[in-house]
């Protein structure tokens, strides 16, 4: 497991990195920020706030 | 066969696209994500963009650029999934509502108007507690609870001076209730208000499930914080779900439910539907059922 931070809310979780790829949109489960994986290794995930819009964002 | 996934970023859905294609048809198929901040297209000439990708997964998570990047790989002659023509269908919900009545699908009473005045007029008609929604919207943004003349003004005179034009377009719908406990009656862990929503691939409702109020919410959307679990597919969400899918040229498409004492009627479709909530309430491979149908799609 690695740890991640949301660098929005700061809390701090544990993640199954290797089902996770760099450049996906994940997120915070505390805060609910949308956030991309900026790189990642084995005992961390960099995770950094999106600046695109997400005013339209969906399905 | 060639996938291409037309991204923003990489979702859950898109990796479990790639997974799922690595997984059960290493042979049989290869995918190609397609970020839509690369795409530079000159729509004024038909051989400007070459591919060998058979399918386009339409994954965007902006729904703007789902529908324009749609619709230029259409008209370039691609098939995409979802198409432009369900997109423009769904991603309106006064659009949405209007065809899902016209073919005889269950919806809840709606009303559409123009100015704060109309707006509270309509209400009237429907009776407090009415739900506001923006025409065009995801997840629960700026959908509001009017439960009484005063709620109603405010939230409208807001609109009126910080929306958008699109927010000016006052869709205004009656208030299900939705079976379980009433908000104030909740207690942590016990049952709460539902709706269902039903995940259709094709000509089959792949699964379906029960998301249950947020706390301290009304409102039910697992990116909310919703709870999710499974729900036993009925012949009568079977059939609707279908009719509601067909009713907007759907392939793979996510489609709303509420309970009613008249049965189920139909909310919302959506049609680039996520797929997390319901992988983890259910257990049904979606991914793997999404790539099946596209094969089996395409041969025929």
């Amino acid at each position: 497991m690695a740890k991640a931070e949301c660098p929005s809310c700061f809390f701090e979780w544990d993640v199954d990195a290797s089902n996770i790829m760099e450049g996906e949109v994940i997120t915070c489960p505390d805060c609910g920020a949308d956030l991309e994986v900026a790189s990642k290794d084995e005992e961390t995930l960099k995770l950094e706030k999106l600046d695109s819009s997400s005013e339209d964002w969906g399905e | 066969m060639n996938i291409g996934i037309v991204i923003n970023q990489i979702t859950f859905e898109a990796r479990e696209l790639m997974n799922a294609a690595t997984k059960y048809f290493p042979s049989d198929i290869k995918i190609e994500l397609f970020k839509n901040d690369d795409f530079k297209f000159d729509i004024t000439d038909e051989n400007d963009f070459k591919t060998d990708v058979d399918v386009f997964l339409q994954r965007s998570i902006s729904m703007t650029r789902a529908i324009y990047t749609s619709f230029i790989l259409e008209n370039y002659g691609y098939r995409v999934i979802s198409s432009h023509d369900t997109l423009a269908l769904t991603e309106d919900k006064l659009i949405t509502t209007s065809i899902l009545h016209k073919n005889g699908i269950p919806t809840p009473k709606t009303m559409i108007t123009f100015t704060k005045e109309a707006a509270l007029e309509a209400i009237q008609e429907l009776g407090y507690p009415a739900i506001i929604k923006p025409v065009m919207g995801s997840w629960g943004r700026l959908v509001a609870l009017l439960d009484n003349k005063r709620t109603a003004t405010a939230i409208i005179e807001d609109r009126e001076e910080l929306g958008t034009v699109f927010h000016k377009v006052y869709y205004l719908q009656e208030y299900v209730h939705k079976p379980g406990r009433s908000l104030d009656q909740y207690i942590d862990g016990d049952e709460v208000a539902r709706d269902i929503r039903a995940f259709v691939i094709g000509d089959e409702v792949a699964s379906a499930m029960y998301r249950y109020e947020v706390q301290d919410d009304w409102r039910s959307n697992v990116t909310l914080g919703g709870k999710a679990e499974a729900y036993r597919i009925t012949s009568e969400l079977e059939e609707i779900a279908l009719k509601a899918a067909k009713a907007v040229n759907g392939e793979i498409v996510g489609v709303d439910l509420m309970e009613t004492s008249k049965g189920l009627v139909v909310v919302e479709v959506n049609g680039t539907p996520q797929f997390q909530g319901i992988m983890k309430s259910t257990g049904i491979n979606i991914p793997k059922r999404i790539l099946e149908y596209v094969i089996k799609s395409t041969k025929q």
